[in-house]
C-alpha cells in the first residue's frame, strides 16, 4: 500500500516542478525569439535566476485575482470543467516507466505507478476524456467565443486523436506489446534502434498529431487570439484560468514524455545498458560530479566578472556576485568532497537505484528537451487555417499514417 | 460476487434505458437510453464471460460497442437533419406520416 | 471486492436514472459517462481489462463526445427542452412495462449459477482479446470495419447541407 501510494505520488510531484521550468522555458525561449528580453524584474533578494522566480509572483497573482462566474453561465458545467481538464492531464502519468525496473528478491519491481498490459490504450482513453474539459467549458461559460473556441477545439482533438493513435501502431509492431516498459526495453540503448530511426514517419506524424492535440500553435485554433478572444478558457480568470493553463503545460509535458518513450528510448541512456550503468553506477556519478563541481567553480570566474550595462539602483545590481559566490562554494565543495572520499562504489541495491536515478536524470532530460521543442515550434510557426488544419489532418497525416502502418507491417512480415 | 448481481444490475440498467426510450421526448436523452440498454447487455455478456470461463462473451461485448459506434454516427446525423427540418428535437413533433383522416 | 461492486454498482444506477431524469441533455450525457466508467470498473473486477479500456476509449471518449458535440452544436434553449409531463395512465402504463421486463428478465435470469471458475492466465488481455480478434472472430471483424466505413458516409450524406439551386 504504502509502495502503491508513493509511485503515484512521487511521479506526480515530479511532474508539478517541471511545470514551473516549462513555464519559464515557454517565457524566456518567446522573449529570445521574439528579440525582447523576457522576465526579468521579479527578485529574491536581488536573485532572479533568469527570470524563473517570476514564476511565483504568477501563481500569487492567479491566486489573488477575483473569481469571476459570469451571470448567465451554467455554474455547475462552468466550475467543473478546469477540473477535468487537470485530473485527466494528471492521470496519463501512471502508465510512464522512469527507469528500469528494479530486480529486488521477491520479484522485479517497476518504476512506474501502473502496469497494465494495455499500456499505451490508457493513455488514449484518459486523454479522449480531456476533451470534455474544453468542451464543457466553451459550452458552461454561456459566451459565443468560448462555444466557438470549444466547437474548434473538440473536432480538432477528435480528429487528429486517429492520427496520433493510428502512427504509434507501427512501433507496437516492432516492439509487439503495449505496455511501455516493454517499448523503451525493446529499444534498447544503441541510439541506431530507437524506434525514431525505425520509424521516422511514425515518429514525425506523432509529433505534429501531439502539437495539435495540446491545441498549441500553429495548430492553436481554439484559442486563437486574433479570432476568439481566448477560445475556450475566455471568461475564466483566478485559479480556475490557472488550471486551464497547468492542464495545458501537464499536456504538453505528457506529449513530451510520450514522444520521448515511444519514439527517443525512454529512459535508455545511449550506448550504456542497465547492467552496464549499474556495474559502474559509482565511477559515472563519480566522475559527473567532480564535472559539475569543476564546471561551477569555472562559470562563477565569468559571473564574477561579469558587468552588467544596466544599472538598476537595487539588489538586483549584485545578483551576478552573490550567485557566482554560491556557485564557487558549491563547486569548491563539491570538488573537496570528491577528491577526499575517492570513487564510489556501490553494489546489490545501492547499484540499482543509482542507476535508476541516473535513468530518471537522462528521461527527465529528454522531456524538457521535447517541452523545448513545443516551445520553439510555437514562436517560429503562424497559425494554419481552420480548413487547411482538417485538411491537414483528413487528407494528409491519416493516409500518411495508414501507410506507415502498412509498410511497417509489410516489412516486419518479410523480415 | 456471483454471477446473479451482475445479472440483476445489467438488467436494472436495461430497465432503466427502456423506461428512458419510451418517457422521453427528446430525441438526443431517448438515444442516451438506447445507449444504456446496450451497456446493459454489455454488462450481462462479460458477467457470463467471466463466469464461463470463455472469453467468447468479450467478444460480443466488444461487437456490440462497434456496433454502439455506427449506431450513434448515423442516429446523430438523423438527428441534425430533424433539427434542420423542424427547429427542435421532440420526438411528437415529427408526425409527418401520421393517418389525419379521421381529425 | 464485494464493497467495489456495491459502490459501482450503486454508482452506476443512480446515474442511469439520473441520465434519463434530467431535462437539460448535457446533463445527461455526462452521467452517462459516470455510468459508463463505473460499468468500465465493474469490467475491471470481471478480468475484462481490454473491454474495460475500449469501453472508456470508445464510448465515453468518442460516443458520448459526439453527443455532447451535437448538444452544443443545436445549443438548444430552455423553450425547446420543455416536456410536457406524461399524463397518469402513462405513468402508470411506462411502470408496469418497466417492471414486467425487470420482472421478467430477472426470472429469466435468476436460474444462472455461476461459479467462480479458475481463470486462464491473460483472460480478457488485450493479447488473448487480439489472437480472438483475428482468427476466430476475423470475417465479424472484417465486417465490422465495413459497418463504421458505411456509418461514416451515410452519417455524411445525411448531414452533409445541400447547395441550393
Amino acid at each position: 500500500m504504502l509502495t502503491m501510494s508513493l509511485k503515484i505520488i512521487i511521479p506526480f510531484v515530479l511532474i508539478l516542478q517541471i511545470l514551473p521550468i516549462f513555464i519559464w522555458m515557454e517565457r524566456k525561449g518567446a522573449s529570445y525569439i521574439q528579440d525582447r528580453r523576457g522576465p526579468n524584474r521579479a527578485n529574491i533578494f536581488g536573485i532572479r535566476l533568469g527570470g524563473l522566480v517570476h514564476t511565483l509572483p504568477d501563481v500569487i497573482k492567479l491566486i489573488f485575482k477575483e473569481d469571476i462566474i459570469p451571470t448567465r453561465a451554467n455554474r455547475f458545467i462552468y466550475t467543473i470543467a478546469p477540473f477535468i481538464s487537470m485530473a485527466v492531464a494528471c492521470m496519463t502519468f501512471a502508465v510512464i516507466p522512469w527507469a528500469a525496473p528494479l530486480a529486488l528478491e521477491k520479484g522485479s519491481f517497476a518504476l512506474q505507478a501502473l502496469e497494465m498490459n494495455v499500456g499505451i490504450l490508457y493513455i488514449f482513453a484518459i486523454a479522449s476524456i480531456g476533451v470534455y474539459g474544453v468542451m464543457l467549458a466553451g459550452w458552461g461559460s454561456n459566451n459565443k467565443y468560448s462555444l466557438l473556441g470549444g466547437l474548434r477545439a473538440s473536432s480538432q482533438m477528435i480528429s487528429y486523436e486517429l492520427t496520433l493513435s493510428l502512427s504509434i501502431v507501427g512501433v507496437l509492431i516492432l516492439s509487439g506489446s503495449l505496455e511501455l516498459g516493454a517499448i523503451v526495453e525493446s529499444q534498447s540503448s544503441n541510439l541506431f534502434s530507437w524506434n525514431f530511426i525505425r520509424q521516422p514517419l511514425g515518429c514525425l506524424l506523432f509529433i505534429v498529431a501531439a502539437v495539435a492535440e495540446t491545441n498549441r500553435t500553429p495548430f492553436d485554433l481554439p484559442e486563437a487570439e486574433a479570432e476568439l478572444v481566448a477560445g475556450y478558457h475566455t471568461e475564466y480568470s483566478s485559479l480556475k484560468f490557472a488550471l486551464f493553463y497547468m492542464a495545458e503545460y501537464v499536456n504538453m509535458i505528457v506529449a513530451s514524455a510520450l514522444m520521448a518513450t515511444l519514439f527517443f528510448g525512454g529512459w535508455q541512456v545511449p550506448f550504456l545498458t542497465t547492467d552496464l550503468l549499474r556495474e559502474h553506477a559509482g565511477i559515472i556519478i563519480h566522475y559527473s560530479l567532480l564535472g559539475m563541481g569543476a564546471m561551477a567553480l569555472l562559470g562563477s570566474i565569468p559571473l564574477f566578472l561579469y558587468k552588467s550595462r544596466v544599472h538598476y539602483g537595487d539588489a538586483r545590481d549584485t545578483e551576478t556576485k552573490k550567485l557566482s559566490v554560491i556557485l564557487f562554494i558549491v563547486g569548491i565543495a563539491l570538488l573537496a568532497w570528491r577528491a577526499a572520499s575517492g570513487e564510489l562504489f556501490f553494489e546489490g541495491l545501492a547499484a540499482q537505484i543509482a542507476a535508476a536515478a541516473l535513468q530518471v536524470g537522462i528521461f527527465i532530460g529528454k522531456i524538457l528537451f521535447f517541452c523545448w521543442f513545443f516551445v520553439w515550434v510555437r514562436w517560429t510557426l503562424p497559425r494554419f487555417r481552420y480548413d487547411q488544419l482538417m485538411q491537414l489532418g483528413w487528407k494528409a497525416m491519416l493516409p500518411l499514417a495508414l501507410l506507415n502502418l502498412f509498410v511497417t507491417a509489410g516489412v516486419y512480415l518479410l523480415l | 460476487m456471483s454471477l446473479a448481481h451482475y445479472l440483476t444490475l445489467a438488467i436494472a440498467l436495461f430497465t432503466i434505458g427502456l423506461i428512458g426510450v419510451v418517457l422521453r421526448r427528446n430525441l438526443l436523452v431517448a438515444f442516451m437510453s438506447i445507449e444504456l440498454m446496450l451497456n446493459g447487455v454489455n454488462l450481462s455478456f462479460i458477467a457470463f464471460s467471466r463466469y464461463l470461463g470463455d472469453m467468447q462473451g468479450q467478444m460480443a461485448a466488444f461487437f456490440i460497442v462497434i456496433l454502439a459506434a455506427a449506431e450513434a454516427a448515423v442516429g446523430l446525423a438523423i438527428i441534425v437533419l430533424l433539427f434542420r427540418r423542424q427547429g427542435s428535437v421532440q420526438s411528437n413533433l415529427f408526425q409527418n406520416l401520421k393517418d389525419r383522416i379521421e381529425v | 471486492m464485494t464493497i467495489l461492486f456495491y459502490i459501482l454498482a450503486g454508482l452506476a444506477l443512480i446515474s442511469a436514472i439520473a441520465v434519463i431524469s434530467f431535462r437539460q441533455p448535457v446533463y445527461s450525457a455526462l452521467s452517462l459517462v459516470v455510468t459508463l466508467f463505473s460499468l468500465a470498473g465493474l469490467y475491471l473486477t470481471l478480468h475484462a481489462e481490454f473491454l474495460a479500456i475500449i469501453q472508456i476509449l470508445t464510448y465515453a471518449g468518442a460516443i458520448l463526445i459526439l453527443f455532447v458535440f451535437i448538444i452544443m452544436l443545436l445549443n438548444l434553449n430552455d423553450d425547446e427542452l420543455k416536456e410536457q409531463t406524461p399524463a397518469l395512465w402513462r405513468r402508470i402504463v411506462l411502470a408496469l412495462l418497466g417492471g414486467f421486463t425487470f420482472a421478467g428478465l430477472w426470472w429469466g435470469v435468476s436460474k444462472f449459477e455461476g461459479d467462480v471458475k479458475n481463470l486462464p492466465q491473460g483472460f480478457g488481455s488485450i493479447i488473448n482479446s487480439g489472437k480472438l480478434l483475428f482468427t476466430e472472430y476475423v470475417l465479424a471483424f472484417e465486417i465490422a470495419g465495413i459497418l463504421l466505413t458505411v456509418a461514416l458516409i451515410g452519417a455524411l450524406v445525411l448531414a452533409k447541407r445541400r447547395l441550393k439551386i
